[in-house]
Formats: C-alpha cells, structure tokens, sequence
C-alpha cells in the first residue's frame, strides 16, 4: 500500500513540474510584465532597463523560473497588476467559494446517480430504465453556457424562485439566513455543473449506467451493497470530476456571476492580470493532480482488485 | 452494422435532420448573407415582427438571417475541429496500441498528464495569447488539449487487435509498420473511429459555444451560434430581450440531442 502511494506521489511530481514548467512558460509569452502599468510613461529607457535589472527581468529564463518556483514554495505568489493584492490572499478569498460549490454539485451528482440508477435497474427494460438511460444520455450532452442561461432565465427572471446571480443576497441578518441565502444562490450553479457538454459525450453517463447494472438487488440489500460497490464508480469519477469542474468553473461562475476562481480567472485574464491568472492555472492543475492521486488511493482502498500504475 | 443502425429510427431520423440542417444553412447562407448584414440604426433591438420573424440584433440586423448564417458557421467549424482532434487522438492511439510496451507506457504518461490540465482555462490563455486569431488556430488549440478521449479508446481496441493471428502474419513477413496500421488495423479501428467522431462533435460544439458565451471566441468576422449566446451575457439581454438568444439556445440544444442520439444507435449498432 505505501508502495503504491509513494508511486503515484511521485508521478504527481513529476506532473507537477511540468505543469509549473507549462505555466511558467505561458507568463513569458504573454506580453507584459511586473512593470507595466506602475511606471509612469516619461519614464527613460535607461532607467526603465535599471529597474528591470533590479527585479531581475535580465537574468536567462532558467534562473527566473528557479525563483519564481523557490518563490511558490515560501507561499510567494506575486501580486496582482490590477489589484495590488497579494495573489495568494486574492485568489484565497475566492477559492472557498469554489470549493462549496464543487462540493454541493459533487453531492447532488452521487445522489442522483445513484437514486437514478438503482430505479434504471430495479424496473430494467421498461420505461424508468428507458427514460433515465436516455434521460441521463441527453441532459449530459447539454452545453453548460446554454443551460446555465436557460436556467437564469426560467428560474430567476420568469418563475423568481431562485436568485439570477452571486453568492449571497446583501443585507441578509443571523447565521441561519445566511446560510440559507448561500444555499439558494448554490443550487442553479451546482445543477448546471453537472452537465457536461463539454467532454466527450456520455463518459459520465455510463457512470449511471454501470449503477444500474448493480441495481437489481431487493431494497434490504440496498444499504449493503449498492451503496457501497457504488462508492467505487463514485470515486473513480471524483479524480476526474475535480479535474472537470475545476476546470469549467470558468463558465459556469462566470454564467452566474459566482465569486469564485473560476470567475476571477475570466476577469484577470480580461484585465492581464497574469500573475493571478497564472496562479489560478496551477492552483487548478495541482488540484487535479491532487484529486486523481486521491481517487486512485481511494479506489485501492475499496476494492484492492484495481491495480495502480 | 449499417442494417442494425437504420433499425433505430429516432438515431435514423437525428441523423437525417442534422445533415437536412447543414444542407439547408449551407443553402441559405448563400442567400442571407448580404441581406441579414444590412445595419439598421432606427430598428436596434427590435422584437419579433412580421419583417424580422426573430427580430433585429443591437445594430439593427435580421435576427434569422444571422441565425442561418451562423449555424452554417456553427456546424462547419465544429466538424474541422473534431476532425482534427479525431486525427490527432486515433495516431496517438494507434501508435500506444500498435507498439505496446515501453512506447505504450511512455505515451500514456503523456495522456495522464494533458488529461489533468484544466482545458477550458489554457484555451483561454492560448486564445489571448496569439495574434492571428481564426478558425485554423482555434481548431488546433482545441485539438491539441481534446484528444485523450479518442487516443484511450483507439489505444484500447489496438492493444487487442495486435495479438490477433492476421497481425502476426504480417509482422511474420516484415510488413513495415506504417503499412500494417494502414491496411490492417486502420480499416478494423473504422466504426470505432466513426463513433468518436460524433460523440465529439457535441463536444466541440460545446466547448466552443462556452468560449463564445465567455467573449473568447473567434472575432466578429465568423458569426456562430455562441456569437448569439454572448449576448445573453448581459442581464438586460438575458431577461427583457430572449429573441436575441433563445433561437439560438434552442438551435443548439436540439443539434446537441441529434447528435447524441446518432452517437449512441451507432455505438450500439457497433457493439452487437
């Protein structure tokens, strides 16, 4: 066990630098640097190429990059061109938010899984199954940006049931409100995240499916079984669904105007912010490293059958 | 496999309407062009009427015109980019399964590892990036970060194929491998590769679509469907004017579900 958790580690590494490499190398190709925008523009050249001196802009790329990544490791993320914040206590502020919601639409999605696919195999060949087979086929080849605008549109704008945007209403009293007032600004988001347009069509349908091959059991097997071998399928998904969601939060909090990374992503990359924009990449892609090495121990966990690597 | 496919008749009917689309927007595009661009600075905005059925767009434009003329687009770019990425997924695939091994290994790390970038997120940054933004570089970014799917699947089927007694013949005389992937394993992989092609045609129409929504799309020059969905960026837009994006919504929903349906008669008619 430890042997195999030390192996996927260090596969993550080595991942690991390559996508700092990937991202360092992106920051250089974008035009700009530290200086633009603070220096005023009567500034001379001789002076300009003292300043770049002095923040170390002339030294070869392997240097720059060994700081910058010495930097990251000493929690140094740089600062914002247009906020003049710290990165790290910009994005910190806004990566909870995140969270929350991968966390809610993750739920929702196991609990509808398999609820879906425990009733697709209890009346297998009929109708239910039919329904829910091409049901899940269909709501998963939705786009995200077409059903999240459906949704604003049905949802907030004609019925009023649930808020159109954010994170929270303003003037909101009392912890209960409060947290009820996050709930509802949750629940358009999460669901939206959920369909997956975007990849190849139906890999995660055939998740729901692969539940209902194990949904024939009477209802006292239910708690037994079911639900438990459906733990593997689950987690086997949560590596990749991390990787996924974290990845399309760009659109779905920006569809929502959630205050999230994924919007703040969007908007720094608007404005050329890149240190933040470049932070939020590999806060993402270590996540995604993280939530595969985590699946993959998870997943031997359950069922030591699956062999890693 | 084609009887087993005509067998299905909601796939056979999806089929039919989205080549009946492509062919009636690529007709109607030839028409509409020049009318639907005409600007008209006294009718911005306007609803449905009886000389504009969809409306005008905020500079005064026909609203159907520019939906024929953008699913056309839509459709187009959708099918270069996937063909593209099936391209670049079935060599990597075909190279893993045919060579096994180390290569197997080594290639498959390669997967692993672009799997695990956040795609939307580096399309992006490579969007803003380039200088010389069109179709062309919008369908090679999108490929170069959407191949997995299709190279794990291809990989898959050729690990199987390599074993087979046909596969050995050839490798027994010295075929050159160049020539065992293009006659043996190629026309073997075919239906495979079919299948992919349309289970990632809904999701290249997708992605782009969220690019579009997101204002990183392609420029002005190339109206698409998704050019349609950026204005219900606006809040104003989205909840007073849904006939600037509501056709449009619906147009790709329905092409979406068509899609998905054909996707998944064929994979089945493959699978039997």
């Amino acid at each position: 066990m430890r042997r195999i958790i030390l192996g996927c580690a260090a596969v993550c590494a080595v991942q690991l630098i390559l996508i700092s490499l990937l991202v360092f190398i992106l920051s250089e190709l974008m035009p700009g640097d530290a200086l633009t925008g603070r220096i005023s523009p009567s500034i001379t050249g001789e002076r300009l190429r003292e300043m770049r001196g002095q923040m170390g802009f002339d030294r070869p790329w392997g240097a720059r990059y060994a700081s910058w990544l010495s930097g990251i490791f000493k929690g140094d993320f740089g600062v914002s061109f247009s906020h003049k914040l710290p990165v790290a206590q910009l994005v910190g502020e806004k990566f909870g938010n995140t969270l929350l919601l991968g966390a809610f639409s993750f739920l929702i999605c196991y609990a509808l899984s398999v609820s879906f696919g425990v009733i697709a195999g209890r009346y297998r060949g009929s109708w239910p199954d039919r329904a829910v087979s091409s049901g899940s086929y269909a709501l998963m080849s939705i786009p995200q940006a077409v059903l999240g605008i459906l949704a604003i549109f049905i949802f907030g704008y004609t019925l009023k049931w649930l808020p159109p945007g954010g994170s929270v209403d303003s003037g909101v009293l009392g912890p209960l409100a409060l947290i009820m007032s996050r709930l509802r600004h949750l629940i358009l988001p999460a669901l939206t995240q959920l369909v997956r347009g975007e990849v190849a069509a139906g890999q995660e349908a055939e998740y729901i499916l692969s539940l209902r091959s194990r949904g024939v059991a009477p209802s006292r097997v239910f708690w037994a079984h079911i639900l438990r071998n459906s733990l593997i399928p689950a987690m086997s998904l949560s590596g990749s669904y991390l990787a996924a969601l974290l990845g399309g939060t760009a659109l779905v909090e920006t569809i929502f105007s959630y205050p999230g990374i994924g919007k703040l992503f969007v908007d720094s990359v608007l404005k050329r912010d890149y240190p933040t924009a470049n932070f939020i990449l590999l806060l993402t892609a270590f996540m995604a490293a993280a939530g595969t090495l985590l699946s993959d121990i998870i997943m031997n966990r359950l069922d030591p059958r699956i062999k890693m690597l | 496999m084609i009887n087993k496919f005509l067998s299905q008749k909601r796939a056979v009917f999806c089929f039919a309407f989205i080549l009946l689309l492509l062919f009636a927007a690529i007709i109607g595009g030839a028409f509409t062009d020049g009318a639907s661009a005409r600007v008209s600075l006294t009718g911005r905005s306007r609803p449905p009427s009886r000389e504009h059925p969809l409306g005008t767009d905020p500079s005064g434009r026909d609203m159907l015109g520019q939906l024929v003329t953008e699913t056309r687009n839509s459709l187009l770019i959708a099918v270069g980019i996937t063909a593209l990425t099936c391209a670049f997924g079935t060599a990597f695939g075909l190279i893993a399964g045919y060579f096994g091994g180390v290569v197997d290994m080594a290639l498959m790390r390669v997967l692993d590892f672009v799997s695990m970038l956040p795609r939307l997120m580096l399309i992006i940054v490579f969007v803003t990036l380039i200088s010389e933004y069109g179709p062309v570089q919008l369908a090679l970014i999108m490929s170069a970060l959407g191949w997995m799917y299709d190279a794990r699947i291809i990989r898959g089927k050729a690990l199987s194929l390599r074993d087979e007694d046909f596969i050995r013949a050839a490798r027994s005389v010295g075929a050159p491998a160049a020539k065992i992937i293009a006659r043996h394993f190629l026309p073997h992989l075919a239906p495979v590769i079919i299948v992919n092609f349309t289970l990632n045609l809904a999701g290249s129409i997708g992605v782009e679509t969220g690019l579009s929504f997101l204002g990183f799309g392609l420029p002005f020059a190339t109206p698409r469907l998704g050019t349609l969905l950026n204005y219900a960026y606006v809040p104003e837009n989205l909840q007073n004017r849904p006939w600037l994006w509501l056709p449009a919504v619906a147009l790709i929903f329905i092409v979406m579900m068509c899609i998905h349906y054909t996707g998944g008669a064929l994979k089945r008619a493959i699978n039997d």
